[in-house]
């Protein structure tokens, strides 16, 4: 039967079809093609940071003591950016923070979406008493501000690299949990679960193949969203000290020694901060994008 | 061979509502043969649907099996763990729904799904095989270029067509026994007609599996089954051979629903419907649950609730008349 049918009607493999798809929707969306764009830029300057800074970032040079950025009077090319108070290169520590900040900002939204994702779809799927345990933690938590829960998780495990992951994995996990448990609550109605108990499906496989699959659309755009966040916390919380320990470069770090000289010496937290709001702003234009494309409830299956 | 494949005894099944207990099959006893076809009938809220999720033990909590027993090839399906259940389910029993576009996840393919049954009955299967499997059954159920559709969504199958794939992933097990919970409601006549085909040549080449077919529509079920039971209000009030029951019914309410059937080869005239609403399932009338609708309702229908008795061999009926 099969041997005689053409190969042409051979419909595409999902994953190229879906390929294909997201490039022809970003080239019509110029929204999300900056955002993508600028994000690409980001973690290309994060992986080649090393031979774009031209400059250790952490070494320090007498004469470079608070230069001027070259567009300022006395500026050279040499220190683009300038020096900071230790005469580092600001530049070269503005392309090396990029790494901490993107690498804090991925660890910490894979962690909570996992987790959240999973105590959600439980919590929502059982119900009952296990519903109930979760979603109440949850609710507490939320009556916080999110990075006031990760300073209050950080001053009981202490500062770090590590532990800021950790404390902002925690103090995050909550909108994922209740978003999904609130879309599995509808999920778990429908038909095609009580037809995948009816084959004999168990519970487990049930929330990872049927109900997860249909909210992953609604995580991923989430999920954006709160890359562009932990970003800016981890920049609120190195700026506190709690975080990414000197000598890393980072770029909410930057910002903290900045602010003793901003009024003489401006251009130590205006590197990191264009850095912060650049990179803030592409990954929302790309997440707005993404929600205007595969959100389900935005029109189309 | 001298039990019968499913024997239902007693089953009362209720949800708890704010008004009270809603009593959805009030102690229906029931049993089919090997190989049997039998209609199950009534109008929408008289119990059928859930007395077939009770069968799968598939009931939505709150509502719960409360008594009577079912036993199905020599097991008492209530007193299996949800384990055991579990492993019936697609093997042994299996289930088809109402609404084709509602029953597939729509992010799943097709093959993802038939082959759900494949990889959670027989865990040793490898890739390469249960994509045969399943290639075979879906050109079984009649789904052309099986092959190529194999990883097709839902969203790209018609209604009828998606209801070929869950009948497909019904049966890829031969499984005993079928409940089809209006497997046709959903779809338009022609195809209607195609699927119900379908059902009959798979159910002809198969060795040993029974179908309850549960419908609102006696003309489909006629068709299709060789035994009919009708239900009214959670209760079994006729159940006899097909023929029978549409020649000469017993129960004035199969009275009443064969003659609400519209007919084309008779004069055409004004639809005969059956008087009244069906009875409370909360708070039930005393006596018979029809009483408030028959014509022939006497003193004794209103105070002594009839219960289902054997006229002739094969045919019962629940109703004070025939006494």
């Amino acid at each position: 039967m099969s041997a005689t049918s053409p190969a042409s009607v051979e419909s595409l493999d999902p994953p190229v079809a879906a390929g294909r798809r997201f490039v022809s929707e970003l080239v019509r969306n110029p929204k999300g093609l900056t955002g993508f764009v600028l994000i690409f830029g980001v973690v290309f300057i994060a992986i080649f940071a090393p031979m774009l800074a031209g400059h250790d970032p952490t070494r320090q040079v007498l004469e470079a003591r608070f230069l001027p950025p070259v567009f300022a009077e006395d500026g050279t090319w040499g220190h683009i950016l300038g020096g900071d108070n230790l005469g580092r290169d600001i530049l070269a520590r503005v392309l090396y923070g990029s790494r901490t900040s993107i690498l804090v900002a991925l660890l910490v939204v894979f962690n909570a979406m996992v987790v959240g994702s999973i105590l959600g779809a439980i919590a929502g799927y059982f119900g009952g008493l296990l519903d109930a345990v979760i979603m109440r933690i949850a609710d507490f938590q939320l009556s916080f501000p999110f990075i006031l829960v990760a300073i209050l998780m950080l001053a009981i495990v202490g500062p770090g690299f590590w532990t800021m992951v950790f404390a902002l994995s925690v103090a995050l996990w909550v909108r994922f949990a209740r978003l999904v448990r609130g879309e599995t609550l509808k999920i778990r109605e429908l038909e095609y679960i009580q037809a995948a108990k009816s084959i004999g499906v168990g519970h487990v496989a049930i929330i990872f193949s049927h109900v997860i699959p249909n909210v992953l659309p609604t995580i991923i755009v989430i999920a954006t969203f709160d890359v562009a966040e932990v970003v800016i916390a981890e920049a609120a919380i190195s700026f506190l000290g709690l975080g990414t320990q000197p000598p890393t470069p980072s770029w909410g770090m930057m910002i903290s020694e900045g602010r003793n000289y901003l009024f003489e010496n401006y251009w130590m937290a205006l590197g990191p901060g264009i850095a912060i709001m650049t990179t803030s702003i592409a990954i929302n234009l790309f997440g707005d994008f993404l929600r205007d494309t595969y959100d389900p409830r935005q029109e189309r299956l | 061979m001298s039990e019968p494949l499913l024997s239902i005894e007693n089953l009362i099944t209720r949800f708890p509502t704010k008004r009270g207990r809603l009593t959805a099959v009030d102690g229906v006893s029931l049993t089919l043969e090997r190989r049997e076809t039998l209609g199950l009938v009534g109008e929408s809220g008289s119990g059928k649907s859930v007395l077939g999720l009770s069968v799968m033990r598939l009931v939505q909590p709150p509502g719960m099996i409360e008594a009577g027993s079912i036993r199905f090839a020599g097991t008492s399906l209530l007193d299996l763990s949800t384990d055991e259940m579990r492993r019936l389910r697609g093997q042994r029993l299996a289930m088809i729904f109402q609404d084709p576009t509602a029953t597939l996840n729509p992010v799943l393919t097709i093959g993802e799904q038939i082959g759900e049954v494949l990889r959670w009955h027989l865990p040793s299967i490898g890739p390469a095989e249960l994509r045969e499997r399943v290639v075979e059954m879906l050109d079984r159920v009649g789904i052309p270029n099986a092959r190529q559709r194999f990883g097709d969504y839902p969203h790209e199958f018609s209604g009828g067509m998606q209801q070929r794939v869950i009948i497909a992933a019904a049966l890829i097990l031969n499984p005993a026994l079928v409940i089809a919970d209006e497997p046709t409601t959903a779809l338009d006549v022609t195809v209607q007609a195609q699927i119900l085909d379908l059902l009959r040549r798979l159910k002809d080449g198969e060795p040993e599996t029974a179908i309850v077919l549960v419908s609102h529509d006696l003309g489909v079920v006629g068709e299709m089954c060789e035994r009919i039971a009708v239900m009214y209000a959670g209760n079994l009030v006729e159940v006899a051979p097909a023929d029978d029951i549409l020649d000469d019914p017993k129960h004035p309410y199969t009275v009443g629903l064969i003659a609400s059937i519209p007919r084309l080869d008779r004069e055409v005239g004004a639809l005969n419907p059956i008087p009244g609403r069906l009875a409370d399932p909360v708070t039930p009338p005393p006596g018979c649950k029809f009483h408030a609708r028959c014509a022939h309702a006497f003193e004794r229908c209103r105070v002594e609730r009839p219960v289902l008795k054997t006229l002739v061999p094969g045919r019962q009926v629940a109703c004070h008349l025939h006494d």
